[in-house]
């Protein structure tokens, strides 16, 4: 298909990950995914992809073997033409009772991985000079949210990183934006009950909690040619309730 | 690889990188700095070291073997690259390209000097 794309994505089992790739797909593009395990939602999509979809088990922190899965992409595809950071993970805990080791991984997984996978991949974007990378962000590293404040600085610093890659690799062609989802009705949101859940939707101009087809749309269209000049942005898509 | 094709694909990656720029590529010559002669500025030279992990299939950079501070001239990538794959020792002039452009200067030098 005419303006299909080849798209690197990380965390693409389930959650957000899982509709970007069903999505991804729909439009007529290669999906390039991995992470720890795969959902049988994701094994369905692949054994009906025609070999659109490759999927592997690695964790997005083990960065040897993700530079190799990035290296072999291309060499099997000559190109990468977008690259969606979405693997992440929302450990919550009051600051000083979070485990070290927490911190760490938080740190690790949500921002390091996505800038290590983003120098993996952007360099085949520099050799063709286009190019478009979407980070995943939050909300939650927009307004903060008490209890996540390790998982805000790893959002707002994936906002930043977006900021500053957009002035760097502008000159390439190469487009750099975040997506900022609100609370979403997913595994990560799932949490959410009772009075919180419904003090959020009270809160939310559009009155109920987001789906993660309200997200899909914004990647999408972000990684088209109608959003050509949109660059350096976070997307933010909560239903109004950070307005 | 030899030295002839390293020299051959070293050129051709500087000119896919130079494509879009305004550099006077006829005036190549292996003393030339990448920056100071050629005009890369550093996205520039990080394009070209993609290029060239593409076509040698190694990257000396991430690998600890070379300091990117380090390589100012084509020659110097030349170098490097016959390093890694051959396991050369670095050579003072490449081949056959402007090999009379480079005499020519030197004569011209000792004649200023002279």
């Amino acid at each position: 298909m005419s303006g299909s794309k080849v798209i690197l994505l990380s965390g693409g089992s389930r959650g957000l990950g899982l509709a970007f790739v069903e999505s991804l797909l729909c439009s007529g593009h290669s999906i390039y995914t991995f992470s720890r395990r795969i959902s049988p939602e994701l094994e369905g999509l692949s054994a009906s992809s025609g070999g659109r979809l490759i999927w592997e088990s690695i964790d997005a922190t083990d960065f040897p073997l993700v530079e190799d899965y990035v290296k072999r992409l291309y060499e099997r595809e000559r190109k990468l033409d977008v690259l969606i950071n979405n693997a992440g993970v929302g450990l919550d805990g009051v600051l000083t009772l979070m485990r070290p080791e927490d911190v760490s991984s938080l740190l690790a997984l949500n921002l390091e991985s996505c800038i290590r996978l983003t120098r993996f991949a952007v360099k085949y974007m520099l050799m063709a000079k286009s190019g478009s990378i979407v980070n995943i962000s939050s909300i939650i590293g927009i307004r903060g949210y008490s209890g996540l404040s390790v998982y805000s600085a790893t959002k707002a610093g994936l906002d930043g990183f977006s900021r500053a890659l957009a002035r760097e690799f502008g000159s390439k062609g190469i487009r750099v934006n975040s997506v900022a989802p609100g609370y979403l009705e997913t595994d990560m949101s799932s949490k959410l009950q009772g009075q919180q859940r419904e003090q959020i939707i009270r809160r939310t101009p559009l009155g109920r909690l987001g789906r993660v087809d309200d997200v899909t749309g914004v990647v999408n269209f972000l990684i088209s040619d109608e959003a050509r000049f949109i660059t350096g942005q976070t997307i933010v898509v909560d239903g109004g309730i950070t307005c | 690889m030899t030295r002839d094709e390293i020299e051959k694909n070293v050129l051709n990656c500087i000119r896919q990188v130079a494509s879009d720029q305004s550099i006077d590529l006829e005036e190549m010559k292996f003393h030339h700095a990448i920056v100071e002669d050629l005009g890369f500025a550093s996205l520039d030279v990080a394009t070209l070291t993609a290029f060239l992990e593409s076509t040698f299939k190694v990257d000396p950079f991430t690998s600890g073997m070379a300091v990117i501070t380090e390589i100012r001239t084509i020659q110097d990538i030349c170098n490097l690259y016959d390093r890694c794959l051959n396991g050369s020792e670095d050579k003072g002039q490449g081949s056959n390209l402007n090999q009379s452009d480079d005499a020519r200067l030197k004569r011209r030098m000792t004649r200023k000097a002279g």
